[in-house]
């Protein structure tokens, strides 16, 4: 699973990143503290992490995971089950 | 060979189970906690390398360890990551401190002039780049 060619700690951060990834998959609970702590932001400015492709692509997950799988506050709540069976 | 992969995901399964059972990621944070916390106020001082050393074997392992259960199992996927991020604390106390520490360390680090990754910055951003 250890590539060789990319020094252990740069490799820790992508394997936090994807269980970071995996955990936010439409989850609600860890939204709140990306969003507060700007964390995507602070790791898009550092350039070593951003020469690995890699990263990239989990942060750019990770951000799709956050951000874009909430609706609009004003966007009309999904009626559960119960509801709907009782129209 | 298909009936091997069954079988090792049907073990993946149950390891997965006992782990959320036996609350075994509330055990880790709590051992990793105080760690990283060290770390982190060591990592205010002085250079980092040397003494990270260890805690990047311990994460990575324990990382490697929980992206394995979720690549590998075939159930009791959704329960896990519910089990991760909302009963248990380890993303939070753990996950993403040490996070916050591996980045400052690799952009002080890089700022210092050492070496992150083996691949160059530039040779990664322009691939296309004339080789002279």
């Amino acid at each position: 699973m250890c590539r060789c060619d990319v020094a252990p700690d740069l490799d820790s951060i992508r394997l936090a990143l994807r269980v970071l990834v995996v955990s936010t998959f439409k989850m609600k609970t860890l939204r709140r503290y990306f969003r507060e702590n700007n964390f995507s932001k602070q790791m898009l400015g550092m350039n070593s992490l951003m020469a690995d492709d890699r990263v990239l692509a989990l942060i750019i997950k990770l951000n799709i995971n956050i951000d874009f799988t909430i609706p609009p506050s004003n966007t009309p709540r999904r009626m559960s089950h119960v509801e709907r069976v009782r129209r | 060979m298909e009936r091997l992969t069954k079988t090792y995901n049907k073990q993946v399964n149950t390891l997965m189970k006992t782990c959320m059972d036996l609350e075994m990621f509330n055990v880790l944070s709590g051992l990793l906690r105080p760690w990283l916390r060290h770390c982190t106020n060591l990592a205010k001082g002085s250079s980092a390398a040397a003494f990270l050393t260890p805690l990047h074997a311990v994460m990575g392992g324990v990382l490697q360890f929980v992206v394995n259960l979720l690549n590998y199992s075939t159930s009791h996927g959704r329960k896990f990551r519910h089990h991760l991020s909302a009963d248990s604390d380890f993303i939070e106390e753990v996950v993403l401190p040490y996070l916050v520490l591996s980045t400052n360390t690799v952009h002080s680090a890089t700022q210092a002039g050492q070496l992150v990754s083996g691949r160059g910055v530039y040779a990664v951003r322009c691939p296309m780049q004339p080789a002279f």
